[in-house]
Order: C-alpha cells, then structure tokens, then sequence
C-alpha cells in the first residue's frame, strides 16, 4: 500500500489576493492554532473561497478544496482500493490526503453532500480528531497542521439543506457578508484592473439587486459577479452589455425581475 | 360560414337574459352581426362572454355597438376599444363604461395616442421593483393626478402622454418615479435635527407670493435632478436625448448651476428661492417629469415613521448591548455605568461607525439599515436617541386586556389551554388562553372545480413541476440487484477478490425515487382582515396546494385560525393529517370564511403538539398571513410579536420547521425577527397568492 498523493500539492506561491472584512483573519489563525474546525457562513460568492486560499498561504499549509455535490460519498473523501497493474492499491481521498500530510482540507457547500459524508468528519471535528478508514482497518490519526473547515450558505430555503446540530456544533463559526461598498469596489479594482469610478458604479449595481433580495430574487449580485462584469468590460465589451449578460440575465430567469434589473441598469450606466 | 341572425339571436339571448326585456331585445344587433364575417362573428362573440362576466349590462351595450366598431376600426383597434371600456368601467362605474362605449368617433380619434400613451397600470410591478433596487427603503407606488411623494409612496399619473412615441413617455414615467425618490434620497424633508424646523415653517418665513411654491418646487427639482445624474448617469443620457424639453433662461440657468453642485443642499435650494421671490423672477418651465410637491403629507408621514424608529432604534441598540455584554467585549463591567454611544457619519465615503464608550463597534446589519433609513430623514441623529436604552420600559399595551369578554357559551367542541409568553415578564403566563376547536361549516361544493377551471394552466403548470420533485429519480449505488452495473463497486468488488477477500455481490445501480418522508402543517389566517380578495385568494391557494400535494404524496394537513381575546382562541380543522382529500374536504375549503383577530402564538402551539405526534423526517409548519399577530386585548405590536416568537421557538424545539407566507409588505420588517432570516417570503401581490404558495413549498421542499 502507498500513498499517491504529492507532498504539498497545491501550496501557494504567491499571496492570493484578499481584503479583510473584520477579524476573520486572526480569528482562523487562533482556530487554527488550537485545533478547532471551522465553518464559513455566507451567501455565493462574497468570498469564502478566496479567504481560504488566503489563510493556507499565511498558514504555508497546502489546501485541498472539496466541492460538495449530491453525489459525493463517503468513500469519494476517504478513499478506495482501485486495480494498478493487476495489484489492489489502495488510494487515499481527498480528505485522507489532507488528514496525512497536514493539509487544510474545506469541504465547500457541505450541505449537498450525501448525509454519510458529514457523519465521516465527526471524528475529525473534535478532540480525537483521527480518521477511521473503515476499508483497511486503519485509524488515521491527524497531521500536527491539518485543519478542516467547511462552508454553509443559510440563505438557501430548503429544509432538507440543513445543518444538523451534531455537525455544527463542532465548528466555530465565521460569517461572511458581501463587503462594505468601498472594500468592494477595491476588490472589483484590484481584481480587474477597472478604473475606480466604473467599479464603484458596478458596486452601487450590485447593492440595488442585494435590496431586490426576498422579493423575488433568491440572491444579489455577488462580488464574483462584478469581478466578472469588469473583466468583460476590461476586454472591451460595451459596460450595459457586461451588465446584463454578467449580472441581470445571471440573477434570474424571471421576465418581471429581469425587466427591473435591467431598468435598474440603464439608470446607472 | 358565418352564423345566421336567428343563430346570433339565440345565441345572444341566452347570454343576455338577464338584462333583456319586451322592450329590450337583441334582435337589431344580431341582424347587423349576420352581416360580419365567421371571424368577427366570433371575435364579438367571445368578447361578450369577457364583457357579461364583468357586468351583464355592459355586455348588452358592448354587443349593441360592436358590429358599428368593427366596420370602422381593425379587429385590433376593436380590442383596444372594449379594453379601455372595460378599464374605464372598473374605475369610474357603468355610466362611464357604456359612454366609452358608444362613443366610438371620440375613441378614433384619440385611438392614435392611445397606441402611445404608458399606462402606469402595466408598469407599476416593474417601477416597484426598481424603486426597492433604489432605494433599500419599501416604497409603494400608488396613483394620483398629482404625483408627489409622501416618503412612504409615490404618486405617479395613471397616464403618461407627453411625447408622440411609446418609448418616450415610458421614460418619463421611469424619470418621474426616479425623481421622486429623489427627493426623498436627497434630503428635500431633511431635518437637520429632530426639533428643527419642518420645510413647511421654513418655506412660511419666505416673503409671500403667489408662485412661492412653484418657484422653490422648481428649484428643488433642478436640485435634486442634478444629484439624480450623478447618481445615475445613464438615466441622465436617456433624458439628454429626449427631445422639446424647455430651455431656461440665463437667471434660471445661473441658479440652476449653483444648484447642480455637489454640495448642495435643501438650504441653498431656500436661499435661492428667497432671492428669486425678492427679484420677483418669473416661473420658468418645468420638466416633464417634475411632478409637484406636497411637503405637508410629506412632513407628516416623515415625523410618523421617525417616532416609530427611534423606538426600534433603541430596541436594537439595547439588544446590540446585550449582545455585546453577553460576549463581554465591553470593557466596562459595572453594568449601571452610563454607556456612551456615538455615531460617526461625517466621513465622506459615508460608512457609518457606531462606538460605545469610545471603542468601534460593529453594528449588525439590521442597526445598519435602521440607521441609513433614519438619516434619509435626519442629517444627524441625536445622541440622547442612541443612548436610549434608559427609556424603553415603555408602557406595554397589554394592560388594558381583560376586558371581560364573557368566554363563549359553554358547547360541544373540544377545549384546550395554552400559555403565554409575556416578553416583559420574561415568563409565560399560566393556562392564559382558551383554544377551541371549531367545525367549519361547508361552502358550495362547485368551488373547488371552478378554481380548478379558472386557474387550469398553472394547476397544470404546478403538477408538473411537483411531479418533478416526487420523480426525482435518485441512482442507488452498489443494490444487490440494478439496472444497471456500478462500475465503481465492481472495480472495488475485483481488488477485494484479487486480495483474498469475499467479493460483495452489491454491484449494481438502481434507480429509485427519492423517498420523501415530509409532514406538513398549513395554518391560514382567517382575522377579520382577510376579508375580502384576501380570503378568495388563500381558498383559491388551498385548491391548488391541495391538487398539486395530491400529486407530491406528502402528509399535509390545514387548520385555520382566529379568534377574540384569549378567552376565545379559534381553530378551524379544514384537513386532518389523517383524513384524505374528498369532497367533504373541498366544502370546508370553500366554507373558508374571515372572522375575527389574529392570535398566533397559542394556535402554534397547539399544532405544535399535533404535529408533534406525527413521525417523519421533515416536519414543516407553514404560516399563511396577511400581517403582524394582533388581538382585541392587546396582543398586538411587540407583546405580539414576541409571544408568536417564543411559540416558534418552541415548534423549533420539537424538530419543526416554521416557514410563513406573507402578503404584508411590510413583512420584511418583523418576519425575520418571528420567523429567522430566511423562513419567509412576501408576495408582493394577492392575485399571486393562489400560485405562490405552491411555488413556495416546491421551493421549500426541493
């Protein structure tokens, strides 16, 4: 049996960029520091993500980032026994991966995975934190450096996508919001390389649909969506076009709310 | 082949009836219908059954005069002609319908504006929207021939028919609602503090003049136009390419320049008025999209709703404290020290920053609303608001209660007895009210089918879209036995092999419905309030729930709820988990009728502890109201609120989800607060309820 994974598969180089909105920073290095998992809260796109990249650079740890889906099963994270030659191998996980070599392993949008996978990560979450690999019988225990952390996003209307108790209470929880407006128009700066007055237009953009929000629309305007918009606009597609085919037309498929949106962009640009 | 006159005869006679007499018959128009073609024929036909729907007489008119409509106006243009009868009909009554209706020539006439002209009526939800995308502020659009603002609506014409062509006039209605947002958004009521003086007094201590008001309304606007083309240029382009807009002259022009600075406020707008009214200039011409001004409805609606925050303005700060205490990043630990609260909002990029006793602190994003509503109204918001928390042991409200109410006479139907939650005890009080459970007297038994017709395509619509929910077909990995082979367990079947190991015979997939275990839980408020579209609406919603739950398979069941005092809580059994949906069901729906208060706590514990017997994975309690909780006694404002809270909180407690669909549109203010931040929605309008719930649930649900 071997372990396929690289050393530090995915350390960062260079610093990924991110602005902070509060205390994130030092509250995940403390977290970290004494080993205790954590949860982003917050909408799509306002950057937990990005965040994560962040701390696994200031932390020089590797991420491993794991896109929760529906059909994620526990033994997508753990690992499994594949054929190499005519010889069982066994193949560590992602999350096994993360376990060993004391990575930061983020389970992103942990809600859509299949329940097992959360009951997996029991074990990891508090102070035993080890890795049972039900397959071979080994009871992996964890790197020094390797941290969990999962996000959530409770804006979503669903009660089957819920966090259980038992799963969020072994987390500290950091919540993330959209950004003040001028951190996200620097962002939107930094991001794009849009001058600063068009960037704070798509800002005070992105803060008209954020009020259209429970009225039909299920989401604003992410600060994703406008690093978007000013990238189409840096390669020279016309501002309202960038507008409606980065922001309007990817909010919603509601002719009404489309039609507001959209007014709502003429006024501005 | 186009019908007959004896056809037409009787064709019209048997939808006419009613308003036919000896003397009255339709024998004249079925002669000059003959004449028609197959299809005008039908096209007079089908509108009369639209016609007599709304009103019998109206159709007898419509048929009297379409064969003489349609001879001088295309099919088109006829439809436009019965439309505005018709819209004049529901606006002003039958004279005026049947006048639009005869009058013919002076419908031609105007027939080429009305090709033009914008109806605020279709684009009252679309400027809706873009309001609230303005403005975080709920602003409702109502209308007036006056438009004007009173900074909770905006009053915009019914008609806009200033330019020859549609897209020009549909601009001024947008610029309109623009600018009147405006005013609001740029401080034309501002007060620079709460006992200054109101624009009223101020604009009273100018010299007197006839044009006084028009003079400083038309000022204003420039005002106020210049910060609205900052603020959006691209509707300031759009503007610059209409054409015939007035030109001013250059005195005009000079203070219009001022004016336009950045700077400026509503005390320049004053200055400059002064100075015109002492140089006696004469009015210049407005734009189109100017409207008028009505400062003494403004200045009244204003002061009402800044009573209102600065109670909730303390109520938030004195919970952001708690919370701050709880957390002990106070550093003062002597809790009767005096707190010092300051807002900073001087800064130029306009981020507020709250601090307590000298040290920033990070307001939460309802403070954060509460405040930037606020300074729309107030340039600064006094200190002793902020430290408010001293005085918020307000009178509670429900004091007065007991009235004495004499309890329902003693009958059959079975009684409970709840507690309540009294926010200001902080305890609940004992046995407090008397919950009865009521039969609901059966409605006709046509109601249902007739909904069903009415709303056929989106009762289509909806049973799709739920059978998608129900067939969501989920692949089950590694089955015994499949219809298909999982290739992931026979690779893992193959190196268990290879190893020595016992080879699973799970290899296969299956294709399985996802198994649903969901319970759910209407409640329907039945408060007096309902009465009228509301209650059509929710039985409407009923009908369809119930199609398309039908069609889903889950547990559900309905109650509806009211009552009159705590001495006579209500509860209305419309559908049992147990029962099955039946023709008995069907008449209880239709028997749905509106009664008395709203007291929502003790009906949500009482199916609290219904549902609380039933076994499933998802338990769902679903809330459909038209307002706050609210009751003859004093169970209203927060006494309300909070006792409806600690109810849902209990549910919570249990495993149950509380969700509530609201047509308050207000409801955004204190639904999270009842319900969590995302166990709501608003529809905005009641003609939408009956699909919208159902949406909602599918939604709830997916």
């Amino acid at each position: 049996m071997s372990i396929s994974a690289k050393k530090d598969d995915s350390l960062f180089e260079s610093e990924p960029y991110y602005e902070a909105q509060g205390d994130e920073i030092t509250l995940f290095e403390a977290a970290y520091k004494n080993h205790i998992p954590i949860l982003l809260k917050g909408p799509t796109g306002c950057g937990k993500t990005r965040f994560m990249e962040h701390m696994a650079w200031r932390l020089k740890r590797p991420l491993v980032t794991v896109s929760c889906h529906d059909d994620l099963t526990a033994s997508d994270l753990v690992g499994r026994y594949l054929i190499v030659g005519g010889e069982t191998q066994w193949i560590d996980g992602p999350l096994a991966r993360a376990v060993r070599q004391g990575a930061i392993c983020y389970l992103d949008e942990i809600v859509e995975a299949r329940k097992d996978t959360t009951v997996v990560i029991h074990p990891l979450a508090d102070d035993r934190r080890v890795l049972p690999i039900e397959k071979t019988g080994e009871l992996l225990k964890a790197d020094e450096h390797f941290c969990l952390a999962i996000s959530y996003n409770p804006g979503y209307q669903s009660v089957l996508k819920d966090l259980k108790q038992s799963t969020r209470q072994r987390f500290i929880a950091i919540e993330f919001n959209y950004p003040t407006t001028n951190l996200e128009t620097q962002i939107v700066v930094q991001e794009t390389g849009l001058d600063r007055d068009t960037a704070s237009m798509l800002v005070k953009y992105a803060v008209m649909t954020r009020n259209l929000k429970g009225n039909g629309l299920d989401e604003g305007a992410s600060t994703r969506l406008l690093v978007h918009t000013g990238k189409l606009i840096m390669s020279g597609i016309d501002t309202r076009v960038a507008c409606r085919t980065a922001i309007a037309d990817a909010l919603t498929d509601e002719p009404d709310l489309l039609a507001a949106i959209n007014e709502l962009g003429t006024a501005l640009f | 082949m186009p019908l007959t006159t004896a056809e037409l005869e009787r064709l019209l006679e048997r939808v006419l009836d009613p308003v036919l007499s000896s003397r009255r018959t339709v024998s004249e128009s079925a002669t000059s219908l003959s004449q028609c073609t197959e299809k005008s024929q039908q096209f007079a036909l089908q509108w009369l059954k639209i016609v007599c729907a709304t009103n019998a007489e109206l159709g007898y008119r419509f048929i009297t005069n379409v064969a003489a409509a349609m001879s001088r106006m295309d099919l088109q243009l006829v439809e436009q002609w019965v439309v505005n009868a018709l819209d004049i009909y529901d606006q002003s009554g039958l004279y005026p319908g049947t006048a639009a209706l005869i009058e013919i020539d002076t419908f031609i006439k105007h027939s080429g504006t009305h090709r033009q002209a914008v109806k605020l009526k279709q684009e009252r939800e679309l400027l809706g929207r873009y309001l609230q995308g303005l403005s975080g502020r709920n602003m409702q659009i109502r209308s007036s021939s006056h438009p004007h603002t009173d900074t909770e609506s905006v009053y915009l014409p019914e008609v806009i028919n200033y330019f020859s062509d549609r897209k020009s006039n549909r601009l001024v209605l947008k610029a309109m609602a623009t600018h009147l947002w405006g005013m609001n958004r740029f401080g034309t009521f501002k007060r620079a503090t709460p006992d200054a003086p109101g624009l009223e007094q101020r604009l009273s201590e100018l010299p007197d003049n006839a044009n006084k008001m028009s003079i400083f309304h038309a000022l204003e606007a420039e005002r106020i136009n210049a910060c609205i083309s900052r603020e959006l240029p691209g509707l300031k382009r759009e503007l610059n390419d209409l054409s015939g807009i007035p030109k001013h002259d250059a005195t005009w022009q000079t203070a219009i320049d001022v004016l336009s600075l950045p700077t400026s406020t509503i005390d320049d707008t004053l200055k400059w008025t002064r100075l015109f009214l002492k140089r006696r200039i004469p009015l210049t011409n407005s734009k189109p999209w100017h409207g008028s001004i009505d400062i003494h409805a403004a200045e009244q609606a204003s002061k009402q709703r800044l009573d209102k925050d600065k109670t909730e303005l303390a109520k938030l700060i004195e919970e952001l404290i708690q919370k701050l205490d709880a957390e002990n990043s106070l550093i003062s630990d002597e809790t009767d020290k005096e707190l010092q609260i300051s807002l900073d909002n001087q800064s130029e990029d306009e981020q507020m920053e709250l601090s307590i006793n000298g040290e920033q602190v990070q307001m939460p994003p309802e403070l954060r609303k509460k405040l930037e509503g606020m300074l729309q109204d107030l340039a600064q918001i006094p200190d002793e608001w902020l430290n408010a928390n001293n005085n918020s042991e307000e009178s509670p409200g429900n004091e007065s209660e007991d009235l004495d109410l004499p309890a329902e006479l003693p009958n059959s139907d079975p009684v409970f007895y709840y507690d309540e939650w009294d926010y200001q005890r902080k305890h609940y009080r004992k046995h407090w009210c008397t919950l009865y459970e009521r039969q609901i007297a059966p409605g006709k038994s046509g109601f249902v089918d007739e909904t069903i017709a009415k709303y056929h395509t989106v009762v289509g619509d909806l049973r799709r879209s739920f059978e998608i929910l129900r067939d969501d077909p989920k692949t089950h990995k590694r089955q015994p036995f499949g219809d298909d082979i999982d290739l992931d367990a026979v690779v893992e079947a193959n190196t268990d092999m290879r190893r020595g190991e016992e080879m699973t015979d799970r290899l296969f997939l299956k294709t399985q419905r996802s198994d649903r275990d969901i319970a759910v839980m209407f409640m329907v408020d039945l408060s007096g309030s309902t009465k009228g579209w509301i209650v059509d609406a929710e039985r409407e919603a009923l009908v369809l729930l119930c199609e398309a739950l039908e069609v889903l398979g889950d547990r559900y069941a309905i109650y509806g709820f009211s009552g009159m005092t705590r001495k006579r809580c209500e509860l209305f059994t419309i559908k049992q988990f147990s029962e099955t949906y039946n023709e008995s069901i069907k008449q209880r729906i239709a028997g749905i009728k509106p009664r008395d208060y709203t007291r929502m706590g003790v009906t949500i514990r009482h199916l609290t502890a219904l549902m609380d017997t039933i076994d499933a994975r998802s338990r769902l309690l679903i809330t459909l109201s038209d307002g706050k909780p609210d009751d003859y006694d004093g169970y209203r404002g927060d006494y309300g609120i909070e006792d409806t809270r600690k109810a849902l909180i209990e549910a919570r407690n249990k495993g149950i989800h509380p969700f509530c669909i609201t047509i308050d549109r207000q409801g955004s203010d204190y639904l999270p607060h009842m319900y969590g931040a995302v166990n709501y929605a608003v529809v905005d309008d009641v003609r939408k309820l009956p699909k919208e719930v159902s949406e909602v649930y599918c939604q709830l649900t997916r």
